[in-house]
């Protein structure tokens, strides 16, 4: 399943996987004759590379297109324009027999376990499917190669004798994941992996894959709405809006300084273990504005601290580099934010305890 | 617990080895899970063995077809005759049970034939869009729109009273039925997650169509099958009734009782016994069906 | 279906009553939950849902209940409601005081009278469910007012205060026009705008005790955090006492005064908020605030092992098989109550 070495220099320099422009709309139709009377953005021009061996966070909350990114990522929905490169080369021109083997090399991981296998299949057939439809092994080495892998995620061939009602969500999960592994893949876009799971079922489940991603040699892409979760896995982060990514960069530095509003709205927002109440200004207000009406100008424009009547509504923001490795989509970005005074210090200690934020 | 034994009973059914699994607990659990149930079942047992065991079971084989005993016509029952005699002196009770062979063949034909044009074309039209989806869907509505007895009269008409001609006509009137139910349950199903996760594993679309899509739509297709043995039986015995389905000396329960209607009401055993035969076995498939439908309840469907 | 029958007397076990109790200051209490057990009858056995829960609510209190899926939280607060099913269900012995009365002795003709939407009322984690579809909000949050007895047909003075207070409520909610949402169907309103409707439902009828099941589970971050503000505001504003559900850690820091760990059907931790956070002392709290992610922190630990099943459990302690420090006696001899600091109690035998 390993595609031919590319040239010596190529290797070094490129990233694994590669985003270029990518946009993703859906028709809308209404009317009684279902005309085309709009367009969902769902994803509207995102780039990002990936280097192999890497985790790339990408967080937004529902509504910004993550999921779809993903998918479209994977090829389970077309690209509307835009490339995807695997390896240096372009998806969408290769020929099918060889697009159909290097997508192998790229697989996506649902968010929902448990409907993600055919309730009335037992899960040793499902596991089997696609080693069926992408290899030439015979039954017995297929058995083989999926007993391994179920082990190899922490259960048991025993489990594989059941149908997936009768297994827990974090065991199911461990499944999907074994099931994607038998293809040998290079990169594994994960959506949401410990969604609806129990907080100590996820907290094995991050564990699990951090042990598969060295022992597997893995690249991920990381989707999740949770930026707590963000910073045990993820080297860098995309933080997506409405379809757009509006911060990126490593994760320390993104969660240390974010440079965006709303990156800084999200990070306020998430609870804190000791430190108690935010302050009420942090709180974002209101909610993202339907797709299909964006506002004119920075979509987050509706509902930013910062806004400035003239530049945030005039013209969308392209990603200004903040620092190395780190850009951001905003007018503002050079100005001292708002909520700067409260931003989380980041230790490294066990339990996360942080300084205590300011409250009044 | 999501899916309900019951619809495991099937699951069970249709993947694999169907004959080791046939008798298992939960397949009895189901066929005689109430009364009415196990009434159908034993129904349709009855005429099915019956109808098997014929040649064995009639004390006159030789009569079920071409025969003539002058002097022993139009008797009632009797210890000799249980069901009395035909105009032509026939044991009627040996011409149900073979009667009985030709309705079940002619039924279970006609299911076969309907489930083998209309399956695949529902299947292919759920899972298309577009042009393949309409023009099959607006073929089987041509159909649809007329009810399946003018339909089977019409085409039997048309073709002449034989039973292949019979079978033809009959399978021509159920075969949209499956195709529309089969068509609107591909349609959701393409939309699981299970089928989106497998296309994204690269398994092909004929692959997943057959062996997830199908499979899920079978149960359906049982219930809908088994309704409709029962009706089938009810317009091969009409056909038959009026002429235009099996061609005499067949031992057809219809065409028996519209022998009998110049001897009525006097020999009421005439008439009687070959509809007595009809009413139970149809209403024998009836009862199962209606049974299976009810515990394939969509709420029950592990959803 | 018996929905609320009298407990049984039984012998057995009799558990150590939460601390407040004791105090001076037990006149404060609104609700009380004492030994509460739980049980329910199913094919497969008997699910020991609920081992003697004692826990207390005092007035102008938010405590939160915290534990994983199946812990037992929402079973807990349907106890209180009145609302498990029985059978299945089954209370074995409990006493559930809501101030002066044992709502365990009330029958259900009084307690959805007096007592369920008017002096306890829900707000629940599906938005969705709990609003009928076919009638405005408006008409719902008037049919509260009207069935409390507060509204009388006919007099316009009485149907304008009540309009007045809804809206001054929609307002409190932060609902943008509230006379334009009053007109909106559900339907029509996203998953934030309906779970203020809910929680501004819930404060209408200025109910003694709130129970919070869940409530922000379902919602983005950003929304949790605005619903959560809400809600310390009314709290604070009409001085009543909460019960707030939640898996999340996080939740329970920002709008918990007091906190009660659960699992498996038992109570293992009560303290203090801060208190709980800087020194936990149960082995499954501490494993439990370890494997909470923040941005913060690099590494999260894990509990080995899978919760049990509540069929045939353990008589004692139910953490056992996966405490890392669990001593002979655990598995069989359920802990007691040990008071560790003012305002902070552990069930568990390391310190007792």
């Amino acid at each position: 399943m390993r595609s031919s070495a590319t040239s010596s220099d190529e290797v070094m320099a490129s990233p694994l996987l590669e985003v270029r422009d990518l946009k993703r709309y859906f028709p809308v139709r209404s009317g009684f004759l279902h005309r085309i009377t709009g367009w969902l953005r769902a994803v509207d021009g995102v780039s990002m590379e990936v280097n192999p061996g890497e985790v790339m966070g990408i967080v937004g909350e529902s509504g910004c297109g993550k999921t779809t990114l993903g998918k479209t990522v994977q090829g389970i929905y077309r690209p509307t324009t835009g490339e995807i490169f695997l390896e240096g080369k372009p998806l969408s021109r290769l020929p099918a027999k060889e697009l159909r083997k290097l997508r192998c090399s790229l697989q996506y991981v649902h968010q929902d376990p448990m409907a993600s296998f055919d309730p009335w299949w037992p899960l040793a057939r499902s596991l089997d499917e696609p080693l069926r439809a992408q290899t030439d092994l015979s039954r017995s080495e297929r058995r083989e190669r999926v007993a391994r892998i179920v082990r190899a995620v922490g259960l048991d061939t025993e489990h594989l004798e059941r149908y997936p009602h009768e297994l827990s969500g974090g065991q199911l999960r461990r499944l999907t994941l074994a099931r994607v592994l038998a293809l040998n893949p290079k990169v594994l876009i994960l959506d949401e992996p410990t969604a609806s799971l129990d907080v100590s079922v996820q907290a094995r489940i991050l564990n699990l894959l951090r042990d598969l991603r060295s022992e597997f040699h893995l690249t991920y892409l990381f989707i999740s709405h949770d930026l707590g979760i963000v910073r045990i896995l993820c080297d860098r982060v995309a933080v997506m809006y409405l379809g757009k990514v509006v911060e990126i960069g490593p994760t320390e530095v993104v969660l240390r300084g974010p440079k965006h509003p709303y990156t800084q709205a999200l990070l306020a927002a998430i609870p804190h273990l000791s430190a108690g109440v935010p302050r009420d200004e942090n709180i974002l207000e209101g909610e993202p504005p339907s797709p299909l009406f964006l506002p004119r100008g920075c979509r987050f424009s509706s509902r930013c601290p910062m806004f400035r009547e003239g530049l945030c509504n005039a013209s969308e923001p392209p990603l200004f580099p903040v620092g190395p490795g780190h850009e951001a989509a905003c007018f503002r970005i050079e100005e001292p934010s708002r909520t700067g005074e409260n931003m989380i210090r980041v230790e490294a200690s066990g339990l996360g305890r942080t300084e205590k934020r300011e409250t009044s | 617990m999501r899916v309900d034994g019951r619809v495991a009973v099937l699951q069970n059914f249709v993947g694999v080895r169907l004959a080791k699994k046939l008798l298992n607990r939960q397949v009895l659990r189901l066929f005689f899970r109430d009364k009415l149930t196990s009434l159908g079942t034993l129904l349709v047992l009855l005429t099915f063995l019956s109808a098997v065991a014929a040649p064995v079971l009639s004390p006159y084989p030789e009569d079920a077809y071409e025969n003539v005993h002058i002097t022993e016509r139009l008797q009632g029952p009797s210890a000799k005759h249980w069901f009395g005699t035909d105009r032509m002196g026939r044991d009627i009770f040996s011409r149900v049970l073979y009667g009985g062979r030709v309705t079940l063949f002619i039924a279970l034909a006609v299911t076969v034939l309907s489930i083998a044009i209309g399956v695949p074309l529902g299947l292919l039209a759920g899972y298309n869009s577009g042009t393949l989806h309409e023009v099959i869907m607006r073929v089987a509505d041509i159909f649809l729109a007329i009810p399946r007895i003018i339909l089977a009269l019409a085409l039997a008409a048309a073709l002449g009273p034989t039973v292949p001609n019979v079978i033809i006509a009959l399978s021509l009137s159920f075969w949209p039925r499956f195709t529309r139910i089969v068509a609107a349950e591909t349609q959701s199903l393409r939309h699981e997650l299970y089928v989106e996760a497998s296309q994204s594993l690269g398994v092909s679309p004929l692959s997943i169509l057959f062996r997830h899509i199908f499979v899920h739509t079978v149960p359906t297709i049982i219930v809908r099958g088994t309704l409709g043995m029962g009706f089938t039986i009810l317009l091969a015995a009409t056909l038959g009734f009026i002429g235009m389905g099996v061609p005499p000396p067949t031992p057809e329960w219809g065409l028996m009782i519209a022998e009998s209607r110049e001897y009525l009401p006097g020999t009421w055993w005439y008439a009687m016994f070959p509809g007595l035969a009809i009413f139970l076995t149809v209403m024998g498939y009836t009862l199962i069906g209606d049974s299976l439908r009810d515990a394939m309840d969509p709420k029950l469907r592990g959803h | 279906m018996k929905v609320r029958p009298s407990p049984e007397k039984n012998g057995g076990e009799r558990n150590f009553s939460d601390p407040k109790m004791n105090q001076a200051t037990a006149k404060n209490q609104l609700l009380k939950i004492k030994d509460l057990v739980l049980e329910f009858h199913t094919d497969r056995g008997i699910v020991q849902a609920l081992d003697g829960v004692n826990l207390s609510v005092s007035k102008g209190e938010v405590l939160g209940l915290v534990g994983e899926s199946g812990c037992g939280k929402t079973a807990t607060a349907r106890s209180v409601l009145g609302l498990i099913p029985c059978p299945p269900g089954r209370i074995v012995r409990g006493e559930i005081w809501l101030d002066e009365e044992n709502l365990m002795t009330l029958p259900q003709e009084i307690l959805r009278s007096r007592v369920r939407g008017n002096r306890i009322t829900l707000v629940p984690q599906d938005t969705l469910g709990p609003l009928n579809p076919v009638h405005t909000v408006g008409t719902q949050m008037k049919d509260i007012l009207k069935y409390k007895g507060r509204s009388r047909n006919g007099n316009s003075d009485r149907a304008g205060a009540d309009h007045r207070e809804i809206l001054e409520l929609l307002r409190a909610v932060h609902l943008p026009d509230p006379d334009r949402v009053l007109a909106k169907y559900p339907s029509e309103l996203s998953g934030g705008q309906r779970q203020r409707i809910l929680i501004a439902m819930a404060f209408l009828p200025r109910p003694d005790l709130i129970i919070a099941d869940e409530p922000t589970t379902a919602l983005d971050v950003t929304v949790q955090a605005q619903i959560l503000r809400i809600f310390r505001n009314l709290v604070a504003r009409d001085r009543c006492s909460v019960l707030f559900i939640t898996h999340d850690m996080g939740v329970v820091a920002s709008i918990c005064d007091r906190v009660s760990v659960m699992y498996a059907g038992q109570i293992v931790e009560t303290a203090l908020v801060p208190k709980l956070f800087e020194s936990p002392r149960h082995p499954y709290t501490v494993k439990l605030l370890e494997s909470v992610p923040t941005p913060e922190k690099k590494e999260i630990s894990q509990i080995p092992g899978t919760v049990p099943t509540l069929i045939n459990i353990n008589k004692g302690c139910r953490f056992c098989e996966r405490c890392p420090q669990r001593l002979e006696k655990c598995r069989d001899h359920k802990p007691g109550l040990t008071q560790v600091d003012e305002d902070h109690a552990v069930f568990c035998h390391l310190f007792g």
